[in-house]
């Protein structure tokens, strides 16, 4: 195997990814094992609320509508159990109200579906440099 | 002169006052006399008696004629007086006269009494009459003055000779202008032979009636009338002119022809009516297949959404396992094989949409649970994206025959007016409950949500067409939905409220 200037370090985070479509967690899943060390899954906000007390996150990353607990309601939640955890929301609409109201509940950025993996990449960088990595 | 007369007597001497009352009655005079010999009794007897006729002395002791006669003309001037009186000369008898007394007579020559007397009393009878005749002939000529109609009088030469304020403001004629004309100048040319003969047919004693006709203004203008023309008659009954009577009637004429054109109109208003009402009907199916249009493709967008981005990172990560040289034959068919099933499911996905909006489909028989759970799969990733749930409960080999794209329209319209207010309301466990079940040998189909339920006043218009209680409503849904089933499927479509929220029930015969 020669050396590739292309390939990158895995940034030393642990990142909570939570999806209830099987097919974009799988697809998503495997984006997230070329860039970062420790990856957690979550089906809902139920079980991302219980994964996200159970392990330590540096990152929530999540979809908004799902079974059980949707996105928001799930970071409400984990904001008032760590208010300065970065949370990333994956969501389709682009209007202007939402983002703000999301960003009124503390969500710290967005990533609009169909998601550009560059980018997706570009925020993992920043939030892992922010907790200095 | 049937009544007796009441005569008040002005004589001082009882011998001349019974002579003169014997000689009255000697010329069968009815009457009843009351002598006074002063001015007192005179005044009095005079306010209180109102005698119809004085017979008076010239001279008296404490009284005389010529002041009697003046206090008379003074209170009742119209009451004859006539002096019964020894010789006084002519001089003094003329001087009377002038004065206005009715009569003299010398007592030495009283067989002139009678007639006298009764000379006055017809000359004051006609006086009377008289008066009364221009007191009618006043109040007559009143009536036709203020008479809101026309009345006009003619001549025997039919040249206007009467010209009453009613038809001067009819025709806009004054009577400066009329009288003495003929009366045709009021006729238009082609009545002009009509009036002629109607006249001579008056003349010669035929009765005419009133008529409606046309007669002209003084502008020019045009008048529809009601006219009744008369024979006017003196006491021989010969005709000595005609008195014509009219009625402005346009206003009667002119509603007259606006009905009658109503009623020409009438039927072409009906078919007018008629086919407005169908272009309702169509624009109604138009509207409601393009409100029905616009679900498919919301449910479109939202069924394509997740695929698309699935897609689309499936793409991307062939950069990262080349970079890592991951990049095998391998995970290259695993690409290949995702992607296509992704590609076939869209695929299918738009066929399948393609035939929920087709409308020219033919009735077969169908599984109604396999229809219910099909539609259901497309709309679910939309109410997915509204947090809905849908739970079912679905028995199987219940078949009915119909249209299934209809029957399936109908299943999604009732699914969205419950998701609609699922969101709208922001119910906090928004389920949908969905049931297929036999029932009494019926096919029935559920759909219940947990809204609230439909308020009282709502539900007696809820399946009115255009009926809506949302802003971006069209209200035609529910209308329509029972428009299917009644009649193209022969059911019923009903609504109840539970506990929770609205039920809607369709019900249909089972296909055996």
């Amino acid at each position: 195997m020669s050396s590739n200037p292309n390939i990158q370090p895995l940034l030393d985070i642990c990142v909570l990814y939570v999806e209830d479509e099987e097919i974009i967690q799988t697809a998503v899943h495997e984006f997230l094992s070329f860039r970062v060390r420790k990856i957690i899954l979550a089906r809902n906000g139920k079980e991302g609320l219980d994964a996200f007390m159970k392990e330590t996150p540096d990152l929530v990353i999540t979809d908004i509508k799902m079974p059980l607990m949707n996105g928001i309601v799930m970071s409400e939640e984990i904001r008032s159990l760590a208010p300065k955890i970065p949370i990333i929301i994956t969501t389709a609409y682009n209007e202007t109200e939402f983002l703000l109201s999301a960003r009124e509940i503390g969500i710290n950025d967005f990533l609009i579906k169909p998601l550009n993996l560059n980018k997706f990449s570009e925020l993992l960088e920043k939030y892992a440099r922010e907790k200095g990595v | 002169m049937q009544n007796p007369i009441q005569i008040l007597m002005v004589e001082d001497v009882p011998t001349d006052a019974e002579i003169i009352q014997y000689e009255l009655t000697r010329s069968r005079i009815t009457f009843h006399a009351t002598v006074v010999d002063n001015e007192t009794d005179f005044r009095e007897n005079l306010s209180r008696n109102k005698p119809d006729l004085i017979l008076s002395d010239y001279s008296l002791p404490s009284f005389d004629g010529i002041s009697a006669f003046l206090i008379l003309k003074k209170v009742r001037p119209e009451t004859p007086f006539i002096f019964v009186s020894g010789e006084i000369g002519e001089d003094l008898a003329i001087e009377a006269m002038k004065l206005g007394v009715t009569d003299y007579v010398f007592k030495d020559r009283l067989q002139r009494l009678g007639p006298a007397v009764k000379r006055a009393m017809s000359e004051l009878d006609e006086k009377n009459r008289r008066r009364e005749m221009e007191n009618q002939i006043l109040f007559l000529a009143s009536m036709v003055e203020s008479s809101e109609d026309a009345i006009i009088g003619v001549d025997l030469e039919l040249r206007v000779f009467s010209w009453n304020e009613g038809a001067m403001r009819m025709s806009g004629y004054t009577p400066e202008d009329v009288i003495g004309k003929p009366v045709n100048i009021l006729t238009p040319d082609e009545h002009r032979n009509e009036e002629r003969l109607q006249f001579e047919s008056l003349a010669r004693g035929e009765k005419l009636g009133h008529f409606e006709t046309v007669r002209v203004r003084k502008d020019g203008r045009r008048l529809d009338v009601s006219l009744s023309i008369s024979p006017v008659r003196n006491h021989s009954s010969a005709i000595i002119g005609y008195s014509l009577i009219a009625r402005d009637i346009s206003e009667r004429i002119r509603t007259q022809r606006q009905l009658e054109e109503l009623n020409r109109n009438l039927e072409r208003r009906i078919r007018e009516e008629v086919d407005k009402n169908r272009e309702k009907d169509l624009l109604l199916i138009r509207q409601s297949r393009l409100s029905g249009m616009a679900e498919l493709i919301r449910n479109i967008s939202h069924y394509w959404r997740q695929p698309l981005n699935a897609l689309g990172i499936i793409i991307q990560n062939i950069r990262y396992n080349y970079d890592t040289g991951e990049l095998s034959s391998g995970y290259i068919d695993s690409i290949i094989n995702r992607t296509m099933d992704i590609l076939q499911n869209l695929s299918r996905s738009i066929d399948d949409f393609r035939i929920f909006s087709k409308s020219d489909e033919e009735k077969t028989v169908f599984d109604t649970s396999e229809l219910v759970e099909h539609a259901i799969s497309f709309v679910r990733p939309a109410y997915r994206s509204d947090f809905v749930e849908i739970h079912g409960r679905f028995t199987p080999g219940i078949l009915i025959s119909g249209m299934p794209n209809e029957f399936s329209n109908v299943l999604i319209n009732l699914l969205n007016n419950a998701r609609e207010a699922l969101v709208d309301r922001k119910i906090a466990d928004p389920v949908i409950e969905l049931e297929v079940r036999a029932e009494n040998g019926k096919a029935v189909l559920v759909v219940r949500d947990n809204a609230g339920g439909i308020a009282p006043e709502i539900q007696e218009h809820i399946f009115e067409p255009y009926f809506t209680t949302r802003e971006k409503g069209t209200g035609i849904g529910l209308y329509m939905s029972k428009m299917m089933i009644e009649q193209n499927m022969h059911g019923y479509l009903t609504f109840r409220n539970t506990a929770e929220g609205a039920e809607f029930r369709v019900e249909l015969p089972v296909v055996s």
